[in-house]
């Protein structure tokens, strides 16, 4: 086991810049989810840890190693692909021995690591069978299988339980991370779904567009985003953006627009006032489940908006709001508000503690 | 993936294929290709087979005997029969082991290549050359008097009397290099757009896994070019039977009968003896055996992997 470190690496096709300036440090036994929407450069540099991709610029250490040059095979990590890549033509006993045959371990030694591994992952009774003839989560499994026969040095995972139906990603979901606290072995994991990144990853890293947003504990991501694009793709559902204008009022600051007046808490008054917005002009940021609704106006509830639509799940429900031009949605309890029609009004409450604020201009979050 | 998607032709109002209703539609739509096909290749097969069991009469108007089995009979006794069918396996094997794999190595280099198109170009050049034009220019080459490469044997002494043509030991396999010449481009064309289908994560894999690139190629290349190495080994085999042209325009069967294979034989027999009746006969054990080893070959291709079977679904 290991620890991985990026130094300001760059990659770079032709005219793209996949990704920019990388630095990211992976502690040795560590879970670390690299997560971002399509085309922000956390496969690319997944496939630069493994070696599938040249490092146009700067250096990927595995502890103290500089590993640029070494061939994937030179590297002693193990991969798990997206399309699983088993050899359709090799059973899935095959399948699973494989890095160990090129390993030259001897007969024994590989048919006790692969049936353990196959024990673990509850495919004992496929080992037999061809990649052919297995369901998607099957082979899932024996492509993570295939990487967990090795013991190497880190794990790297490109989106691995993506084309699984969303009842197995959940269970998948907590057998991958029971199985790396296990063995302990540093990990990075690639997803485009903030959820996975929220619920296994001891820290996440954030990438959009090739650039390091943030990196840090889900607790830190979620509950301090470095900036707007942060704090909206993290959560389900995401943060809830509303613009305003910052204005002086009573000695303190107040964010106003048309429809409200919302008094800003004196720590974040502070700091607005030394971050020196542009023309004033600020995004209040405010979670789903932070907001609480009422089908009257009361000092609690002081923003008055129109019912878009209501998404029922069970015990709790989303409800669409439209306050002005702002489209909000609010979680809340079953039978809050006692009018779900369409362009019912509804009044919208917030505790002034779970707001954010961020510069409208620059998305940076000011605390 | 979802397999059950409406075929284009259900939205046409066409029936699905492979059901009886689509064979009754779509039989009388083959019918006219099917009795020209009939005409063309049937017939004169049925004819061959009636040439074998008789004494063909040249003569406009002359009868032809029947004599039974006496074609086939003289073929078992005739040395020179079997001694073609030496010659041909000896040229046939050889040059389809040398074509497959050359072209193989020829296809891995020029893969991602960087002049990949052009070179591809170049190198296909020999196979739009018709073969007896292909003869007669490696004749130059190897003519005893002014050809290259009798010259450049000779100077480094690999050649110490007699010609390249001239000998028993080399005439053959000096056809057998025109004919590599001229298909392993063929080979390499075909089995160039088999790697372009090799699964790119598969090959991935096998690196992660700690193979180096002659392992991954075991591993993972050739398993996903294999049916193009069928294909390629059927054409050139199939071709190389029933070569004819090379030889006629290099060494007409000599020296000494050493490179007489078997369609020169029956040629000869044919076209020169006029025993059209033991022509027919030899060219139906050669038709024979080529049909055998195609189907050999397609057996290969089609070989499929058992299906998943359902009960064994459920688990995960």
């Amino acid at each position: 086991m290991a620890s991985l470190t990026f130094n300001g690496v760059w990659k770079r096709y032709d005219q793209v810049e996949a990704v920019k300036d990388l630095n990211l440090a992976v502690a040795d036994g560590e879970f670390l989810c690299l997560l971002g929407p399509s085309g922000c450069g956390k496969s690319s540099s997944l496939r630069m840890i493994a070696g599938l991709e040249f490092i146009s610029d700067g250096d990927i250490l595995l502890d103290d190693r500089r590993i640029n040059d070494l061939e994937p095979r030179h590297r002693d990590i193990a991969m798990v692909f997206e399309s699983y890549a088993l050899y359709p033509t090799k059973t899935v006993f095959e399948n699973m021995a494989n890095p160990l045959r090129l390993r030259k371990l001897s007969k024994d030694e590989i048919d006790r690591r692969v049936r353990e591994t196959a024990r673990i992952l509850e495919i004992e009774r496929l080992l037999n069978r061809r990649p052919s003839q297995l369901s998607g989560g099957q082979k899932q499994r024996v492509a993570i299988g295939r990487v967990l026969v090795r013991e190497p040095q880190a794990f790297l995972f490109d989106e691995p339980i993506a084309h699984l139906d969303a009842k197995l990603r959940a269970r998948m979901r907590g057998e991958l991370k029971h199985i790396q606290k296990t063995l302990g072995t540093t990990t990075v994991y690639v997803t485009h779904d903030q959820l996975e990144g929220m619920s296994m990853a001891d820290r996440m890293a954030i990438m959009r567009e090739g650039v390091l947003q943030q990196v840090g504990t889900p607790h830190e991501v979620f509950n301090r985003p470095t900036n707007v694009w942060v704090a909206t793709f993290v959560g389900d559902p995401p943060m809830n953006i509303l613009n305003a204008e910052v204005q002086a009022a009573d000695g303190g600051l107040v964010a106003r627009a048309p429809e409200y007046t919302i008094t800003i808490p004196a720590q974040q008054a502070a700091a607005l006032s030394s971050a020196r917005l542009t023309d004033n002009k600020v995004q209040i940021g405010v979670r789903p489940e932070a907001l609480t609704l009422s089908s009257v106006r009361d000092p609690q509830h002081p923003i008055a908006g129109r019912i878009y639509a209501v998404q029922p799940l069970g015990d709790v429900e989303i409800v669409d709001v439209r306050v002005g031009d702002d489209r909000i949605l609010v979680r809340t309890e079953l039978g809050t508000i006692s009018n779900e029609d369409m362009n019912a009004p509804v009044f919208l409450g917030y505790k002034p503690e779970k707001l954010y604020f961020f510069d409208a201009v620059s998305g940076q979050a000011v605390y | 993936m979802a397999v059950d998607t409406a075929t284009p032709g259900a939205v046409l109002g066409t029936p699905r294929p492979n059901t009886p209703r689509a064979r009754r539609y779509l039989a009388p739509l083959l019918l006219p290709a099917v009795i020209l096909l009939a005409l063309l290749s049937i017939y004169p097969f049925v004819w061959l087979i009636y040439m074998s069991f008789h004494a063909v009469g040249l003569a406009p108007g002359a009868p032809s005997e029947f004599v039974g089995l006496d074609n086939w009979q003289r073929m078992f006794t005739d040395s020179q029969y079997w001694a073609s069918w030496g010659v041909l396996a000896r040229y046939s094997v050889v040059s389809m082991v040398l074509e497959v794999g050359l072209g193989t190595l020829l296809a891995i280099l020029l893969n991602r290549s960087k002049h990949e198109k052009l070179l591809i170009t170049v190198l296909l050049m020999p196979m739009m050359m018709a073969p007896v034009v292909a003869g007669l220019l490696w004749q130059y080459l190897y003519n005893g008097t002014f050809g290259w490469y009798f010259w450049g044997l000779r100077s480094v002494g690999l050649l110490d009397e007699g010609t390249i043509l001239g000998s028993a030991d080399t005439a053959l396999w000096a056809i057998v290099a025109v004919d590599v010449w001229e298909w392993t481009p063929l080979v390499a064309l075909i089995v160039l757009s088999g790697l372009k289908l090799v699964p790119q994560d598969q090959l991935e894999a096998s690196w992660m896994d700690g193979a180096g690139p002659v392992r991954s190629f075991f591993q993972v290349a050739l398993p996903s070019i294999k049916g193009s190495l069928m294909i390629a080994i059927l054409l050139r085999f199939m071709d190389n039977i029933r070569i004819i042209d090379h030889f006629i325009a290099l060494t007409g069967g000599g020296p000494a009968n050493s490179t007489k294979v078997l369609p020169l034989y029956l040629y000869e027999q044919s076209f020169s003896f006029f025993e059209l009746g033991y022509g027919a006969s030899i060219a139906l054990t050669l038709l024979l055996v080529t049909i055998l080893f195609g189907k050999l070959v397609v057996n290969r291709f089609e070989e499929r992997e058992p299906r998943p079977s359902k009960k064994d679904e459920e688990l995960v």
